[in-house]
């Protein structure tokens, strides 16, 4: 037997008066709120429709057979799906990436474009603040003594009125001093569902030092700064990061980022948050990069420490003068400097062609070593759950060697003072020409010491099926189109 | 069997199988108003659906087989 439930009725009761109080009072935020609260309509469905089961317990009439149709669930999923796209429309979340959010806003109002312009005169070296900033902005140092800013405003909203409400209350400003820049957006005082961003570029004297606070609500704005001498600060929500030509050091506390890439810095790179793809190049300070990073790291040519933690592999290396490669399961050194420091959790390793001292500790890992210069380091690998080792050393190599693995195959191709000892189910092998210290140990997996020859091309990253990665290129953000004169309203 | 009472006691687990739809429904409601007045993500707090919806399921055994 099945009876109505009291929520359908209540539920178009409720949306009823919710628009008609809408229609009675224009200004009411009702998108807005139910943008938010709309999830209590869900666990008011829901205790609804449990004390109506109980009800009919107490009173001993039959149960439905399921406490929710299969129609209702699809009620539910719509109603989810609804909420979401309004949650994140209204710029509430992140749930969409940024390019479908776009679709979304479309059918949510129109937008409008105002431009943004001014200037102010300043010092050979001032500090540029840009606070509370949601959009892209294209920064450069030019040879000049005021700070130049020229873009344009997107406002999405229902109508022209809201639009232009919403454009004076972010109004554009710069103020402060010769020597202190202020560059104020206000966008964060444009209340309710409108959402502001902007496109601008600014050009500030070549010694300027840059500090920039991104407010995201949701939404990710880019930042590319080039050719400025002074210090690059950023922290922001959500934002891709470029940099080129930066004279000072650059601090990035990003929460998200899809990308940062900073091409010949002079002094150093302190990056922290999460992300996706990191591209460093040219650095000739040290970098130290905190955070997790689910895209592709590279590093090419970083001539001081290098120090990396992320949550299961952490990474130290004295220069860079070659490259680092670490797509998310893998990490691929080729020309490294030591004392080199690496521990993972999983990341099979690579590397080739490094000097000074190697020390790598993994869980579970497939590592091959190739250290091509002579004279050698001391090695230290340890795979302590398991993982195949191989190590391949030049024919003319002096060391004393100590490589073992509990579980698995041994195998000698390089001779000389090396003696194979397969014993139970591991081995070991052991030998010294009076070198430095190589101990290699495996607790499962198989252990390989073999001759490398010297034309081996060099070692790529992989992923599972072998094919070699490639960073497609990434646009910079397109210089600011001029806006056509606004035409005043008649 | 005796003679049955006019209303029978509903069979056993039935309670427990009605109330699961609205008890996930609450759980739903609940995540989602955490996501989106709180910083719990949902996309981290998702599991809970499947602890609830497990945790009726072994009830209605539990239940079923008690009696």
């Amino acid at each position: 037997m099945r009876r109505a439930s009291l929520f359908a009725p209540l539920l178009l009761i409720g949306l009823g008066a919710l628009f008609l109080a809408r229609n009675v009072y224009p200004d009411l935020r009702l998108l807005d709120y139910l943008a938010k609260y709309w999830p209590f309509l869900l666990i008011l469905w829901g205790v609804l429709r449990l004390g109506e089961i109980l009800y009919w317990g107490a009173t001993r009439q039959p149960f439905p057979r399921t406490g929710i149709s299969g129609g209702e669930w699809g009620l539910v999923v719509l109603l989810c799906f609804i909420g979401v796209t309004l949650h994140t429309v209204m710029g509430f979340s992140t749930w969409f990436p940024n390019r479908f959010r776009l679709g979304g806003l479309d059918m949510f109002g129109e937008s409008f474009d105002y431009p943004i312009a001014g200037n102010k005169p300043t010092s050979k070296t001032p500090h540029v603040l840009i606070e509370s900033f949601s959009g892209n902005a294209r920064i450069i140092g030019m040879d000049s003594q005021e700070v130049k800013v020229t873009g344009r405003k997107t406002i999405r909203s229902l109508d022209q009125n809201g639009a232009d409400r919403a454009n004076e209350e972010a109004a554009f400003e710069i103020t402060g001093s010769p020597d202190q820049v202020v560059i104020r957006t206000n966008q964060n005082r444009a209340g309710g569902p409108r959402s502001v961003s902007e496109e601008i570029e600014i050009l500030v004297p070549k010694g300027a030092s840059i500090e920039a606070h991104g407010e995201a609500r949701g939404r990710s704005g880019d930042f590319d700064i080039h050719d400025v001498d002074g210090t690059v600060t950023i922290t922001s929500d959500n934002s891709g990061v470029r940099l080129e030509n930066i004279g000072g050091e650059t601090r990035l506390d990003l929460r998200t980022s899809d990308i940062v890439r900073a091409v010949n810095l002079k002094g150093s790179l302190d990056l922290k948050g999460r992300g996706g793809d990191i591209d460093l190049e040219n650095i000739s300070g040290p970098v130290s990069i905190n955070g997790f990073y689910s895209g592709m790291l590279q590093f090419h040519n970083l001539s001081k420490t290098v120090h990396f933690v992320g949550p299961q592999t952490e990474f130290f290396a004295e220069r860079i003068p070659g490259q680092v490669r670490m797509p998310l399961n893998d990490f691929t050194g080729t020309n490294l400097v030591g004392p080199i420091r690496l521990t993972t959790r999983s990341r099979d390793v690579q590397i080739s062609d490094f000097t000074n001292s190697l020390e790598i500790s993994a869980d579970r890992a497939d590592i091959e070593l190739r250290p091509g210069t002579l004279p050698l380091s001391k090695i230290d690998v340890h795979t302590r759950i398991a993982g195949d080792i191989t190590l391949a050393l030049p024919a003319a190599s002096k060391f004393n060697l100590t490589a073992s693995t509990g579980a698995g195959e041994v195998e000698d191709s390089f001779g000389g003072p090396v003696k194979v000892d397969q014993s139970g189910r591991g081995g070991t092998m052991r030998g010294s020409n009076g070198g430095p210290e190589l101990n290699l140990r495996t607790e499962r997996g198989r252990m390989t010491v073999r001759t490398a020859s010297p034309d081996e091309p060099p070692l790529e990253p992989h992923d599972g099926e072998g094919r070699r990665f490639k960073i497609p290129g990434i646009p910079p953000v397109p210089p600011v189109p001029p806006l056509p004169p606004k035409t005043i309203d008649q | 069997m005796n003679t049955p009472p006019p209303l029978p006691d509903p069979p056993p687990g039935a309670l427990m199988r009605a109330v699961t739809g609205p008890l996930l429904l609450i759980t739903l409601g609940v995540l989602l108003a955490m996501d989106h007045l709180g910083q719990v993500s949902f996309g981290r707090t998702w599991p809970a659906l499947l602890i609830v919806f497990g945790a009726c399921k072994l009830m209605e055994r539990v239940g079923s087989t008690s009696v």
